[in-house]
């Protein structure tokens, strides 16, 4: 998903959606290099995900008693 | 009396109380109502050979409609997306279906939202934008809907002058040609005087471009001011406020918004001055007349 930053604001991001709706965000979840116009894609981090699950599987073993 | 009669005594009065009560508050309400009608009334007949500015009550954002005492119109900004119907009414309510001037003041959603179906609703006369690139859907839409008319775009500049009627001159003084970092800057800071009347809009014109307009000399007085990007901190700074010297401020703002607007030092600031304060989240829409010396304030909340 791409979103354009249509504003900043003090401390929210106005961010306009695929549709051309609108949702503020915390400043806080951008790089703070993020500019009003810019386009930001959002995307799932498959390879990361599966990395980090296969690190708390492997960090859980052994964890439970039953 | 017996413990049951007094138990029915009790019930009797509070059905009483309840009743009355609903009474009066009905009887309020309608009296209410009745009074925003006989309002809108005499509105109307003090309409006659005077300025009338509607700050429009869009929520978060600005919408501004001017009307001159020979019904020449002019809009600055059309609030957000999903305040375009609500703009469009409010309009033709006034028994208008032309603009003769439009300022999108800059491309932020919350001027130019609107815009788009106000060009496709209405007849739209010059329209003034700052020339700034910005990317949403929601600006390519106003740019589209222009472009499907055929209008082309006057740039919104200093030095930008206009007469909207016989005695109401409008002026521009910001933004310059250079290039700002904030889109909020290419709001153009301009004034529209009716004889001995002023009133000053600012869109969201942060600090640096109220210091410009200062440096750059333009008597920037006025008896109202629209405050600058909702009462945000940004935007007015002492020097500029006691240049402006209002004895009005309107801020055009949304009920409990996300970003804190108007801060409280900004209002904080307008009331040490003594500054009228009116507010589109407590006052709904502030219509405000000039006859060329006095103004006439009326607000729907």
């Amino acid at each position: 998903m791409k979103v354009i930053i249509d504003r900043l604001e003090e401390k929210l991001v106005v961010v306009e959606l695929e549709k051309g709706d609108f949702v503020e965000v915390s400043r806080r979840i951008f790089p703070s290099e993020v500019k009003e116009g810019d386009i930001v894609s959002i995307n799932i981090d498959k390879e990361e995900t599966e990395k980090r699950a296969k690190h708390m599987h492997e960090l859980m073993e052994d964890m439970w008693e039953d | 009396m017996t413990k049951k009669q007094k138990q029915k005594l009790i019930q009797y009065i509070v059905a009483i109380i309840i009743a009355l009560a609903t009474f009066i508050h009905e009887g309020y309400e309608k009296l209410t109502n009745n009074k925003v009608d006989r309002e809108v009334t005499e509105q109307i007949e003090n309409y006659e050979n005077k300025l009338q500015v509607h700050y429009i009550d869009v929520g978060q954002g600005d919408a501004i409609l001017l009307v001159s005492p020979s019904k020449k119109t002019m809009l600055i900004d059309a609030g957000e997306n999903d305040d375009e119907e609500l703009i469009v009414n409010y309009i033709k309510k006034q028994g208008i279906d032309k603009l003769d001037y439009v300022v999108g003041t800059h491309p932020h959603a919350d001027h130019i939202g609107g815009l788009d179906n106000v060009i496709r609703k209405l007849n739209i006369g010059d329209l003034y934008m700052p020339k700034v690139v910005h990317t949403t859907k929601t600006y390519e839409s106003v740019i589209n809907e222009a472009r499907k008319k055929d209008l082309k775009i006057k740039g919104a500049k200093a030095g930008v002058e206009f007469l909207l009627d016989e005695d109401i001159s409008v002026s521009m003084f910001s933004p310059k040609e250079s290039k700002y970092k904030e889109l909020n800057n290419y709001s153009p800071i301009m004034k529209v005087t009716y004889k001995d009347t002023s009133f000053l809009f600012t869109g969201d014109a942060e600090r640096e471009v109220e210091e410009e307009v200062i440096d750059a000399g333009y008597d920037i007085s006025a008896n109202v001011l629209k405050v600058g990007h909702h009462g945000s901190t940004s935007s007015t700074t002492d020097k500029f406020l006691g240049k402006v010297n209002p004895s009005i401020a309107v801020i055009q703002v949304g009920k409990d918004n996300k970003y804190g607007h108007p801060h409280d030092e900004t209002i904080k600031k307008l009331m040490d001055m003594g500054v009228e304060i009116l507010r589109t989240d407590v006052n709904g829409d502030i219509i405000l007349l000039s006859d060329g010396e006095t103004l006439y304030k009326k607000v729907s909340k």
